[in-house]
C-alpha cells in the first residue's frame, strides 16, 4: 500500500493502466482473428488432403473393379492394403497424422494408423465426426482433424494436423506479445525510476528540507525550482509573521498581565479560559483553579444573583446585543465582597470574549458617601424649608383667624342688616343678603 | 647473392602454389567412401563403379558449370568406424565441395551425423533404412526408394501368391536399424503370418532354416547382404527344403549371385529399385548400360545405376543453382523433381525419398526377370516346381 503512495507510481499508473489495457485488448483481438484464419485455413487444407486421398482411393478401386476381381477376396485385400499405404506415404509426405476405421458403430476398428497417432485414433473413435473440422487436444498436442467415409469399402478416414502448422502465426504473435509485455513491464519499471529520479527525488528533496524546518533550496526542474523557491518565500514571510506575532502577543501578554485590572477570557459557554494574575488577587482563586473551570457567575455575589442572566448574555459569544459594561459585587475566596465593573468585547474572529473586571468599590464607596453628603445636605435644606414653612404656616393660619373673625363679623352685619346688599363685582352679582332674596 | 636466391626461390613457390591452388579450385571435387573390400564389397565396388563412370560421362560433357568434376573414392573396407573417419577427414579437410554417401545403411548411419554437423548437402545413394534420417536431418538425401516400400512390395506380391506364413531372417546389424520396417504391419494387412522373424546365423543357417520347415514356412526373406543370402541358399539345398517363395534384399540384384550359386540361384527373388530390364523405360538408362558394359564389360546391378544417378542429381541441381554454394544446393536437392534413368528423384521434409518405386525380380533360367510391378515386368512370378503350394 505504500508503494501505491509513491507520486511516480501514481503518475505512471494511469498511462500504464491504459498502455496495459490497450496491449490486453488488442493481443485478445489478434490472437483471435489469426485463431480464427487458423481454423479456417486448417478446414480448407484438411479437406483438400481429404479429397486427394478419397481420389487415390477411388481410382485404386475402379482399377481393382475394372480387373473384374471385386469377389476375389485376396485381390481386395492386397488393394486395400496397398491403398492403406498410399495413404500412409501420402501422410508421412505431409506430415499429417491419419487413421483408417473399418466397420460401423460398436464394430468399428482401427485399421491403420500413423506413428504417433494410436491416442488421436483411440479419441476419435466414437464420434461421429464425419465431414466436420474438429479440434482435439491430446497430450500435450492440438490436432485440427476432418474424416471422411469411403463407403464402397466401409472406410471412415481421419486425416489430422499439428495444430502447429497452423497456429504458428499465433504462438508467434504470442511469443512477440509476451517479449512486447515484459517490454512494456520493463519501460514500466524505467518510467517509475525516471520519474522516481525527476520528480520524486527533488520533491523528496524539498519535503525533507520542510520536515526539517528549513526553507527549500533546490535546484533543477524549473517547475518544482519555482515551487520551491516559493516556499522558502512563503516560509520566510511566515517566520517573519511569526516573530511579528510573537512580539504582539509577548506585547498583549505584557498588557493582559499588567493591565492593572482583572482580566478574562471567556469561552463561548461563559468557562473562564484565561485569567490574569490580578483576577487571582482579585478573586482569591489561582490561575489553575479558575482557567477552565469556572465561570464568571461563580463569583457573583448572591445579592446580585439578578444580575446574572445579563452578565452571561454579555460574554456569551451569541449575544451581539449585550451590553459593554454591567456592574456586580464579586465575592472573592474569603466572602468579601467587591463591586466589580465587567466590560466584554468580543475576540474577533473567535467565539471567546476578553473579559475585563475593574474594582469599583473603592469608587462606590465615595459615591456612597457623596451621595449621603448631597443626601444631609439637602435634609437640611429642607428641614429649614420646612420649618420657614411652619412658620409661614402658623402666620397664615394666624391671618385665616383673623379673617374667618372678621368674615364672620361681616357676615353677621351682612346677614342682620335691614337694607338689601349685595356685592357687585365687575357688573356681577356676587352675594345677595337674605332681604334682597 | 644468398638472400636474393632465396627470395627467387620463394617467388618461385609462391607462383607455383597459386598455380596448384587455381588448377584445385578450377574443379568440382567429390568425396565418397564405399565399401570397396569386405563384406560389402560386392556392392560397394558396383557403386564405386557408377559413380567413376558419372563422372568420366560428366567431364565428357564438359563437367559441371564448366568444371571438371574430381571424384575421389576411398575404400571403408565395410567398416562403419573406417567410413566415419574417413568422412570426418574429407570433410574436416575443406577439398572437397561435396560428397556422395557410403554404401548401406549401417554405414551411413555412422556418417549422417558428420554430414549433418559439417552442413554438407550429401546424396545417399544407397541408404534405404529409413531410421537413418531422423527429424532433425537437413543435410542427407536418400535416392534409394525407402525400405519401407521394399517391404510393402514383396509382402504384396506374396500375398498375390496365395503365400500366408513366412520365416524372415535379418542381417544382425539391419535388425539393430529396424528392419525390415513395417515387416509385421504388412504381414497384418496383408494377410501374413510372420512364424518368427529373427537374426540370421550367417555361418550355420540350417538349424534356423530347418525350424522355419517344421513350423510350416511357405516363404522364406532373408534381409540382409550378399553372404546372408549366399550362404542360406547354399543351407536351403543342404537341408533339401525349398520353401514357394525365396526373397533375399540385395544380392540377387549383383551377377555374382548367379556366378556364386549357379542353378541354386533360380527361383529367388530380390528387391531393387532398378534392374537392367526396366533401363529402357528411363531416360539415358540404356546409354548408361552400354557405357557401363563397355567400360566393366559386365552388367551393372542397381548399386551401379543408382550411384550414377546420384551423380546426375547433383549434377542437375548444382546446374540449376548456377553455384557451388552448398546451402544453396541443399535447397535445391530439398525442392528437387527430375527423373534420371533410375526413376523419379524427389524427398520428403526430411530428406528421405518418396518418388521412386521398387521392382522385384527373379532368376529365371539363369537370368534376372522383373515380376512386380505389373506394368514393368517382363515375366510372371515362377515357383520351384519342388515346392509345396
Amino acid at each position: 500500500m505504500s508503494l501505491l503512495r509513491k507520486l511516480s507510481i501514481r503518475m505512471a499508473a494511469p498511462v500504464l493502466l491504459l498502455a496495459a489495457l490497450s496491449w490486453l485488448v488488442l493481443y485478445l483481438f489478434v490472437v483471435d482473428t489469426i485463431s480464427f484464419f487458423a481454423h479456417q485455413r486448417a478446414e480448407e487444407d484438411l479437406k483438400s488432403f481429404s479429397r486427394e486421398i478419397f481420389g487415390d482411393c477411388n481410382h485404386d478401386f475402379e482399377e481393382l473393379m475394372q480387373s473384374g476381381k471385386l469377389d476375389d477376396p485376396t485381390a481386395v485385400r492386397i488393394r486395400k492394403a496397398l491403398t492403406m499405404g498410399n495413404i500412409e506415404d501420402y501422410l508421412s509426405q505431409f506430415r499429417l497424422q491419419g487413421v483408417i476405421y473399418g466397420g460401423n458403430g460398436p464394430d468399428r476398428q482401427v485399421l491403420m494408423e500413423t506413428e504417433g497417432a494410436e491416442e488421436l485414433a483411440t479419441a476419435m473413435s466414437d464420434k461421429d465426426n464425419a465431414n466436420v473440422l474438429i479440434s482435439r487436444t491430446i497430450g500435450d498436442k492440438r490436432y485440427f482433424a476432418y474424416a471422411f467415409d469411403f463407403q464402397p469399402w466401409g472406410w471412415r478416414i481421419l486425416v489430422a494436423q499439428d495444430s502447429v502448422a497452423y497456429t504458428g502465426l499465433a504462438d508467434e504473435v504470442r511469443r512477440l506479445y509476451w517479449i512486447s509485455g515484459a517490454l512494456l513491464l520493463v519501460i514500466a519499471v524505467g518510467l517509475v525510476v525516471v520519474e522516481n529520479r525527476l520528480l520524486s527525488r527533488p520533491i523528496n528533496q524539498i519535503m525533507r528540507d520542510l520536515r526539517s524546518g528549513t526553507p527549500p533550496t533546490y535546484k533543477g526542474v524549473e517547475e518544482l525550482e519555482f515551487l520551491s523557491t516559493s516556499i522558502a518565500g512563503m516560509m520566510l514571510t511566515l517566520t517573519e509573521r511569526e516573530a511579528l506575532l510573537r512580539e504582539s502577543e509577548n506585547r498583549y501578554r505584557t498588557i493582559f498581565e499588567t493591565t492593572g485590572t482583572a482580566v478574562a477570557v471567556s469561552e463561548a459557554d461563559t468557562t473562564l479560559a484565561m485569567v490574569n494574575t490580578r483576577f487571582e488577587q482579585d478573586t482569591g482563586f489561582s490561575k489553575q483553579e479558575i482557567e477552565g473551570k469556572k465561570s464568571l457567575a461563580d463569583f457573583v455575589a448572591p445579592d446580585d444573583l439578578d444580575q446574572i442572566p445579563a452578565l452571561q448574555s454579555m460574554i456569551s459569544a451569541d449575544c451581539d446585543a449585550a451590553p459593554g459594561q454591567c456592574e456586580f459585587t464579586l465575592v472573592d475566596r474569603l466572602g468579601g465582597h467587591k463591586h466589580m465593573l465587567l466590560s466584554a468585547a468580543v475576540i474577533p474572529g473567535t467565539t471567546r470574549r476578553i473579559v475585563s473586571l475593574m474594582d469599583i468599590t473603592d469608587r462606590k464607596r465615595e459615591e456612597l458617601e457623596r451621595r449621603l453628603e448631597r443626601e444631609a445636605r439637602a435634609a437640611d435644606v429642607l428641614r429649614r424649608k420646612n420649618i420657614e414653612l411652619a412658620g409661614e404656616i402658623a402666620a397664615r393660619r394666624k391671618t385665616e383667624e383673623s379673617l374667618r373673625a372678621s368674615e364672620e363679623r361681616f357676615r353677621a352685619i351682612f346677614e342682620t342688616a335691614e337694607d338689601s346688599l349685595y356685592f357687585r363685582h365687575f357688573c356681577i352679582v356676587m352675594k345677595i343678603s337674605a332681604e334682597s332674596g | 647473392m644468398r638472400l636474393r636466391n632465396r627470395l627467387i626461390v620463394l617467388v618461385l613457390a609462391l607462383a607455383f602454389l597459386d598455380a596448384a591452388t587455381a588448377r584445385a579450385v578450377d574443379s568440382v571435387r567429390i568425396g565418397v567412401s564405399s565399401a570397396l573390400s569386405g563384406r560389402y564389397a560386392a556392392m560397394g565396388r558396383m557403386y564405386a563403379d557408377g559413380l567413376r563412370l558419372w563422372a568420366k560421362d560428366q567431364n565428357a560433357r564438359g563437367g559441371i558449370l564448366g568444371r571438371p568434376v574430381d571424384l575421389v573414392i576411398h575404400d571403408d573396407s565395410s567398416s562403419p568406424e573406417t567410413a566415419a573417419g574417413i568422412y570426418r577427414k574429407m570433410l574436416s579437410s575443406g577439398h572437397f565441395d561435396f560428397l556422395f554417401g557410403p554404401y548401406s545403411s549401417v554405414i551411413s548411419k555412422a556418417v549422417v551425423p558428420l554430414l549433418e554437423e559439417y552442413r554438407y548437402p550429401t546424396l545417399m545413394p544407397l541408404t534405404t533404412t529409413e531410421t537413418v534420417w531422423n527429424a532433425s536431418s537437413r543435410y542427407i538425401f536418400g535416392v534409394n526408394t525407402p525400405e519401407r516400400r521394399w517391404t510393402r512390395a514383396v509382402f504384396a506380391l506374396m500375398a498375390s501368391s496365395k503365400i500366408e506364413r513366412l520365416v524372415i531372417l535379418v542381417d544382425k546389424s539391419l535388425l539393430e536399424l529396424g528392419s525390415p520396417l513395417d515387416a509385421r504391419k504388412w504381414a497384418d494387412r496383408l494377410g501374413l503370418k510372420i512364424l518368427f522373424l529373427e537374426s540370421v546365423n550367417r555361418k550355420t543357417p540350417a538349424d534356423q532354416l530347418r525350424q522355419a520347415q517344421a513350423a510350416g514356412a511357405q516363404a522364406l526373406v532373408v534381409w540382409g547382404y550378399f553372404d546372408d543370402a549366399v550362404a542360406v541358399r547354399k543351407a536351403l539345398a543342404e537341408i533339401g527344403w525349398t520353401p514357394r517363395i525365396f526373397f533375399t534384399q540385395v544380392a540377387p540384384s549383383l551377377e555374382d549371385y548367379g556366378r556364386v550359386l549357379g542353378d541354386l540361384a533360380n527361383f529367388s527373388l530380390g528387391c531393387g529399385v532398378w534392374e537392367p530390364e526396366v533401363a529402357r523405360l528411363f531416360p539415358g538408362g540404356v546409354e548408361f548400360i552400354n557405357s557401363f558394359r563397355r567400360e566393366y564389360n559386365c552388367d551393372p546391378s542397381y548399386h551401379a545405376a543408382i550411384g550414377y544417378a546420384a551423380g546426375v542429381i547433383l549434377s542437375e541441381a548444382i546446374s540449376r543453382t548456377g553455384e557451388t554454394d552448398r546451402e544453396k544446393i541443399r535447397e535445391m536437392l530439398s525442392s528437387l523433381d527430375t527423373v534420371t534413368l533410375v526413376g523419379r528423384y524427389g524427398v520428403d521434409e526430411r530428406g528421405v525419398q518418396i518418388r521412386q518405386r521398387p521392382v522385384i525380380y527373379q532368376w529365371q533360367n539363369g537370368q534376372k526377370r522383373v515380376i512386380w510391378p505389373e506394368p514393368l515386368s517382363t515375366a510372371p512370378l515362377l515357383f520351384p516346381p519342388e515346392s509345396k503350394p
